[in-house]
């Protein structure tokens, strides 16, 4: 049936040449194999409480160490001529950077890994414990480059996110966003479900439910260039982020729930707001410099 | 007299570090071949106390191709072959408001045939398949954990889609 006995491997990894692919198209069962190859994408293995069988672990090893421990203690009588004293300070080197509205940062983690962080946001680390343990504590949104290396672990308020080395951006405020770029991401949410991320997926966790959503964004992130870009999005979100970008207060109260997608730039505060506004039928009018107010025409 | 030559495994930190890395990876693969939470749960606890009695001599680059020889060699003690049925979680919601009430209960019953389909796959084609499709894993990390050569693995998965192919669509 076909010629090569691992054709459809080859196809499912992507590595097919493009006169392959167009012989393997022709085959009628071509679409089954792709509903079915889709199907696996939703797909996960059951909950594993992985902490009850680290629990089992720790209580058979204790077992064995009370043997062992005997057997230290007579070793450690002969050696006990020769004491060696070691005295291990550890200073709590915990670094904190916070950027303001309006404001966007790049920083260098000790290994080498970056992080660009979107206005009103806040990273947290130990540098000193950096190279041992790749761990920070994030609020707001920021990019992250990670130089491969042991684990890269980055906390947030809505769960936890992890890679080796790779690109992806993560948004944690009203709810958290994560997006991959290249390599691999794990996402834990609170509630402990894992999600594995491949370039170009990005997902939302809102309201403990989990949503797949379709990332336009190729290499990097919209607002790395200086723009928003949303799709779909509610109308608080964006407000929000105009909010962020632009250090104003905007009133939404007089307004209805909309939808919007597009592109907003951070450079122009007048254009920004006549490009998320106009088209949804909402005037805007400047209370004082930093204050607006949005009513709904007609 | 100097502590020499222990393994960093023997340290609590370090185990703890080997526990957390390979532990999700490894119930999933004996979840792939018991088919049993438990049974898996079981698996993964045995093989890393194994792990644990033999820190001294295992060194931490070997770390993951032990633990999946000692796994897969409990499996094969303690398991006798059964028929298993796998169950998964359907944990990603697609954002597309196409979802009918007909579209749904379609999906659900073809979820349920992938399901049965697993089930008849063999075991060797079976795990690779699943290593791949939900762990992620590419066929070169399928190969060292399984100590099988590529071309086995791009074998098997070629032959486990046929025969999903067939469970799935062509059965009369």
């Amino acid at each position: 049936m076909y010629n090569k006995d691992n054709i459809l491997a080859l196809w499912m990894s992507g590595k097919l040449s493009e006169s392959e692919l167009d012989e393997l198209k022709k085959e009628k069962d071509f679409d089954q194999f792709k509903r079915i190859v889709d199907a696996f994408d939703n797909l996960q293995t059951p909950n594993y409480d992985s902490e009850k069988v680290w629990q089992n672990i720790k209580a058979a090893k204790l077992k064995k160490k009370r043997i062992r421990f005997i057997i230290n203690r007579i070793s450690a009588l002969a050696a006990s001529i020769v004491i060696i004293m070691g005295i291990y300070l550890t200073f709590n080197n915990n670094t904190n950077i916070k950027t303001l509205a309006c404001q966007k940062k790049t920083i260098q983690l000790p290994d080498g890994s970056q992080v660009i962080m979107n206005a009103i946001s806040e990273i947290n680390y130990n540098a000193k414990n950096w190279e041992k343990k790749r761990t920070l504590f994030m609020t707001g949104e920021a990019f992250f480059k990670v130089k491969k290396g042991s684990k890269f672990t980055v906390n947030t308020n809505h769960g936890s996110v992890e890679v080796l080395g790779t690109s992806f951006n993560i948004f944690d405020r009203e709810n958290i966003e994560v997006t991959c770029f290249t390599g691999k991401v794990k996402v834990t949410s609170v509630e402990n479900k894992e999600i594995l991320l491949l370039p170009n997926d990005k997902i939302r966790i809102d309201n403990k439910k989990v949503v797949k959503v379709k990332s336009e964004e190729i290499t990097n992130p919209s607002w790395i260039s200086g723009e928003s870009r949303f799709q779909n999005a509610k109308i608080t979100r964006v407000i929000n982020e105009l909010e962020r970008q632009f250090d104003i207060k905007i009133d939404a109260s007089n307004i209805k729930e909309h939808l919007f997608t597009g592109t907003f730039p951070h450079s122009d505060k007048e254009l920004a707001l006549k490009v998320v506004f106009d088209p949804l039928e909402i005037e805007f009018s400047s209370l004082t410099n930093n204050k607006i107010v949005l009513k709904e025409k007609k | 007299m100097i502590e020499k030559n222990t393994s960093d495994i023997c340290k609590e930190e370090q185990f703890n570090a080997v526990f957390t890395e390979h532990s999700r990876e490894l119930f999933n693969l004996m979840y792939y071949k018991t088919g049993d939470i438990d049974k898996a749960e079981d698996l993964v606890q045995d093989s890393f106390l194994k792990l644990w009695q033999n820190c001294r001599n295992v060194i931490l680059d070997k770390v993951k191709t032990f633990l999946y020889t000692i796994a897969n060699n409990l499996f094969l003690d303690n398991i006798k072959h059964e028929k298993i049925v796998l169950q998964h979680r359907v944990l990603i919601e697609d954002e597309l408001d196409n979802e009918t009430p007909e579209y749904k209960l379609e999906e659900k019953e073809f979820k349920e045939k992938i399901e049965i389909a697993l089930a008849g796959l063999s075991e060797k084609q079976r795990v690779v398949f699943l290593m791949n499709r939900i762990d992620k894993l590419t066929y070169k990390e399928i190969a060292e954990r399984l100590e099988i050569s590529v071309k086995a693995v791009e074998k098997r998965m070629h032959n486990a889609l046929l025969q999903l192919n067939s469970e799935i669509f062509n059965k009369r």
